[in-house]
Order: structure tokens, then sequence, then C-alpha cells
């Protein structure tokens, strides 16, 4: 193997070393007539801190074991954190006031198989604390944790979110600080082609300003971005304007269109880059969601050309709060000299018997098609929601 | 009167006394298969479907008013589903207070006059209003109706808005998410002669 090839390997290994995003959104939960990532998360483009409909919701209604027994708060008390689905179990009752908070942690473990050898790692992906306040249409949102140790780097402090929003009855938003722009599917799974490969991976966050306007069953959301947050950071060279935009269309309660666009100036390391893609979503019966994302990735110099993105997710709740996920994934340049086509198969269960906590054990068999090599990685993981 | 209007006027007298003999004759028609939907837009965005299928009732034409059918149909309250066990308690005990009293359990429609399709002869598309007895409070609906013949049955599509506080119904609100005060029922059965 020679070490092009064999860097090219690890780096697809790399992937799955890099550290997860926080909460994450589950288009799944289009089966249960969810569109909409606002219905569970605070973010409008998903992910995150729960609300506390949608702490309830993972309490009553996805839980193997939450259910009818599971006491809710009356209608009135929208703020009640008592109760399983509260921050701590709702320890601290009332003390935080209008804070929700929320603390996320995900041990793992992950054995990647290449050509030649395995590596095995524990790590914890995730240590975050999450809060935020919500109060006549405003929100206030921020994280603040650890970033994992990767590629040989020192763990280091990082808020990946941190933005102030307001939502009007009518249906018009804004929302001003860092966070990932809407774009397509925000698949659970940062390392789904359409998230690792299209710059919207768990650190791909912008410094920059959403709008976004609900008519009817229609959602646009617009970003205008100064640049990635993490190249404010470290001053990389990666430094650029993007302009963001997401249109989706509910066409029924189980079924969602969504068109999406990104705009990328060059940065000193990158030249200008665009995306156009479309998505669609769904659910032929209550326990079977099908979501497809195909993008296509435009460059304007000849070093890169065009690629094409194709994911699909199918998941299935094979037992209440056990979802099985099938989800193939391409990423091709057709045959553009240099570059890479990349097919990926993933299978995964994921099994949540709990409110604060989740079980997920995923397969990944992934080809580089272009030099014939494949690798397969096995990662479990404990998803403490605190 | 020329030839071509002639002829018109006698088909249209042979499909009204066909129509009446096939509908009116009989009297009346009782609601068979039913699949009720309301689409419900939550205030947060996006919408849920809440449905069931116990609709019951019987309709005969009017021999007052040929546009009119006379009797109801009852949507059985207790029965709707929105795919979420809660979100059903909430709907069903909280919001339409099936337990509150007599009638509080059903939804049912009556009075329906049918506006561009003929009760006799009923297949085609046209309009309708009706009296929807709701939480108590009786109000006038109308919509878009459309009727078919299905085999000796007839196939009957019919979709109306409700406005939510005219029936003194609570704004649905649980934890910031709720229900916007329109919602859209849509109605199909087959209707079979009795």
């Amino acid at each position: 193997m020679t070490n092009t090839v064999r860097w090219k390997v690890l780096s697809l290994a790399l992937v799955f070393l890099a550290a997860a995003a926080s909460a994450s959104a589950e288009p799944m939960f289009l089966a249960k007539q969810y569109t909409r990532c606002t219905a569970c998360h605070y973010s409008p483009s998903g992910g995150g801190l729960l609300t506390p409909y949608g702490r309830l919701l993972s309490h009553k209604e996805l839980s193997t074991t939450g259910g009818d027994a599971a006491a809710a708060p009356e209608p009135g008390n929208e703020d009640d954190p008592h109760g399983e689905q509260a921050f701590l179990y709702g320890a601290l009752g009332n003390a935080l006031g209008p804070v929700h908070l929320g603390l996320e942690l995900r041990p793992a473990h992950l054995r990647v198989n290449f050509p030649g050898g395995h590596q095995d790692q524990n790590l914890l992906m995730n240590l975050d604390l999450i809060g935020a306040v919500q109060k006549n249409g405003w929100v206030a949102y921020a994280t603040a944790g650890r970033e994992p140790a990767a590629h040989g780097e020192d763990v280091r402090f990082i808020s990946y979110e941190h933005w102030v929003g307001y939502q009007r009855d009518d249906g018009f938003g804004i929302r001003a600080g860092r966070f990932l722009p809407a774009y397509g599917v925000r698949f659970a799974d940062h390392t789904a082609f359409t998230r690792a490969y299209e710059d919207f991976d768990h650190a791909d966050q912008v410094y920059g300003v959403e709008v976004s306007d609900t008519m009817g069953p229609s959602l646009l959301q617009v970003t205008l971005g100064a640049g990635k947050a993490e190249a404010f950071r470290v001053d990389d060279g990666q430094q650029a304007f993007s302009l963001t935009g997401r249109w989706q269309l509910d066409l029924t309660p189980r079924t969602a269109l969504i068109g999406s666009a990104a705009y990328r100036h060059a940065s000193d390391l990158d030249p200008t880059s665009g995306l156009i893609g479309a998505a669609f979503g769904f659910a032929p019966t209550p326990r079977l969601s099908i979501w497809t994302q195909v993008d296509a990735s435009l460059q304007t110099r000849a070093r890169g050309g065009h690629s094409w993105v194709a994911v699909n997710e199918t998941s299935f709740e094979a037992y209440r709060g056990l979802w099985l996920k099938f989800s193939p994934q391409l990423k091709t340049s057709g045959g553009v000299p240099g570059f890479s086509e990349l097919r990926r198969l993933l299978f995964e269960a994921d099994l949540l018997p709990r409110t604060h906590w989740n079980v997920g054990v995923s397969y990944y068999h992934d080809h580089n098609h272009t030099f014939e090599i494949s690798t397969s990685t096995l990662l479990a993981q404990l998803h403490l929601y605190l | 009167m020329t030839h071509n209007l002639r002829t018109s006027l006698r088909i249209v007298l042979f499909v009204s006394l066909s129509a009446v003999g096939i509908m009116a004759a009989g009297g009346s028609w009782r609601v068979g298969q039913a699949e009720v939907s309301v689409k419900c837009p939550m205030t947060i965005g996006g919408s849920f479907d809440a449905s069931t299928s116990a609709l019951t009732g019987t309709l005969t034409t009017s021999t007052a008013r040929p546009s009119a059918l006379d009797g109801s149909v009852a949507v059985d309250l207790r029965t709707i589903d929105t795919g979420i066990a809660l979100r059903n308690d909430h709907l069903r005990e909280n919001y339409l207070e099936v337990d509150k009293g007599a009638g509080y359990d059903q939804a049912v429609l009556s009075d329906i006059v049918l506006q561009g399709l003929n009760a006799d002869a009923a297949a085609g598309k046209g309009s309708f209003t009706g009296s929807l007895m709701l939480h108590g409070v009786k109000k006038t609906v109308t919509g878009p109706v459309e009727i078919r013949q299905a085999g000796a049955a007839w196939r009957v599509r019919a979709s109306f808005p409700v406005n939510l506080p005219d029936y003194n119904i609570d704004k649905p609100r649980y934890l910031g998410v709720g229900v916007k005060d329109m919602v859209q029922v849509s109605v199909t059965f087959t209707a079979t002669q009795s």
C-alpha cells in the first residue's frame, strides 16, 4: 500500500475519531408526523438541546419504557422542570428559573478495520453543557464543552453554538451568532456524506445571521455567514463569506420536500464553491421513514470540478424505542482524475430504553472505488442526555 | 325551439328522472367505510393529522328541497388518533372534552345542502353547506364536495375548515407547542342504500 493510499484509508477512519455533534436531530421522526426540527429542538436547524416538549416526547412516546404510566406536566405548566424528562431528573426543581439545561456525554468504543490491520479506541465523543432561555419569542442558546483530542491535538474548550434568536407568531424568525447553517436534511450522523463532505460537520458552524419564515406548509431559511467560526478562532486561511438557503415544503404531515443551495466565497486556501441539492422524505407508515438527499457540489476552478453526493437513510421502528437504520451513501466526481469515488453502507441500531440514555451500534462499510480499498468501522456508543 | 335544444331538454329530463329513480326512490343512504382526517397546523410549523374511521349516519334526499339531504353523519371523537398517545389524551380530554356532557363525544354534521350538484343526480363536483355540532356549539360549515359512483354505492369526498375558537375550544397549547386556530377536516366515505 502506498503512503498516499494509506493516508486516504486512515483519513476515512479518522472521520470517526473527530468529535460528534451535540445531541442529534432525528429526521426519522418524520414517521411520527414531525417534519420540523423546532418541534423538539431549540435550534431551527436541528440538533442540540431539546425543548421541554422534545424531552417529554422522548420520554412518553419514544422511549421503550416510557409510555402511558409516565407522569406528564398538566397543560399550562409550561416550564415545569419536574419529572423524569427534566434536567437531572428534575433534581434542581425550579432553582434554575427560566434556564433550561442539558448535559450530554457520549462515551464510545470504535473499531476500524483497514487493509492490513485495525485500530481500537475508547473515546468520549461529547462532554457538553447546553443551556437555553426562551421567553416571549426570544431564545438565547449556548453550549460549552470539550473538544476531544484528534489528530494529535490537545483536548480544548469549545462552544459549538451560541446564538440569540427571535421567533414571531406569524412565522418570521431571526437569529445571530454561531450555529450550523440550515441545509438539506441534518442527519444525526455527522459523518454522513452530505454533512462530512459538504462542510456541515460537527465543527462547521458559521458566525452569521439567519432569517427564516414559515408560510403555511413552507419554511424558508437563509443564512448569511461571515465565515466558519473555527476559522475566526485559529485563522487557518479558510475564512470566507457564505450564503446558504433552504426551503422546505411539507406536502403532508409525513412527506416533505427540501431544496437547498449554498455559496462559499473563495478563501486563502479554498476556491469559490457552491452546493445545490434536493431532499425528499416520506413516511409510508408510523414506523417507517425514508429520506433521500442528492447534492451537486460546484467549484469554479478546474481543481475539484463537480461532484455528486447522495445519501439515503431508511429508518424502521422494529419495536417501540428500537430503530433500525440502513443508509447507502455515494460520493462521486464522475471519474475526474485525482478524486475518489466513495461508497458507504451503514447499518445502525438505536435503542432508546429511557429518556436520559440511548445506546447506538453502527457498522460502516466504506469502499473507495477508485483505489479499490475497503474499511469497516464498528461504533458503539452510550448517549447520556441528562 | 330548435331541434338541438329540444334534444337537450329531453336528455336532462331523462337523466334527472333516472337519478331520482336511483337515489330518491330508495330514500336513505347509509354511511359505510369512512375516513375522517383533521389536518392540524402547528404553531411551530408543520402539521399533523388526527384521524378516525368511526363515522356513522344515514342521509336521505329531501322531498322538500332536491339539493338538501336530511339526516346526519356523526364522528366518534373518542376514537380520533393523532399517532401520539399523550396528544390523543390532551385532544380528547382537555380540548374536545369528550366527557363533559351529552353530545361532547361526537361531532355531528346535519342540514346538508349541496350546491352545484343535485342530490338526485349527485355524481360530480360541487360544494356543500351544513351545520356542524361540535363541543356543544352548532355552526355552519361549507366546503367542496365530490361524489362518484362506485358500483352500487356512492363515494363521497368533502372537506371544510373549522375555526376552533368558534366552538369554544381552548387553544391547544402544551409546553410551548400548539395547534393553530384553523384546522382542515377531510371526510371520505361510501354511502350504500339502506
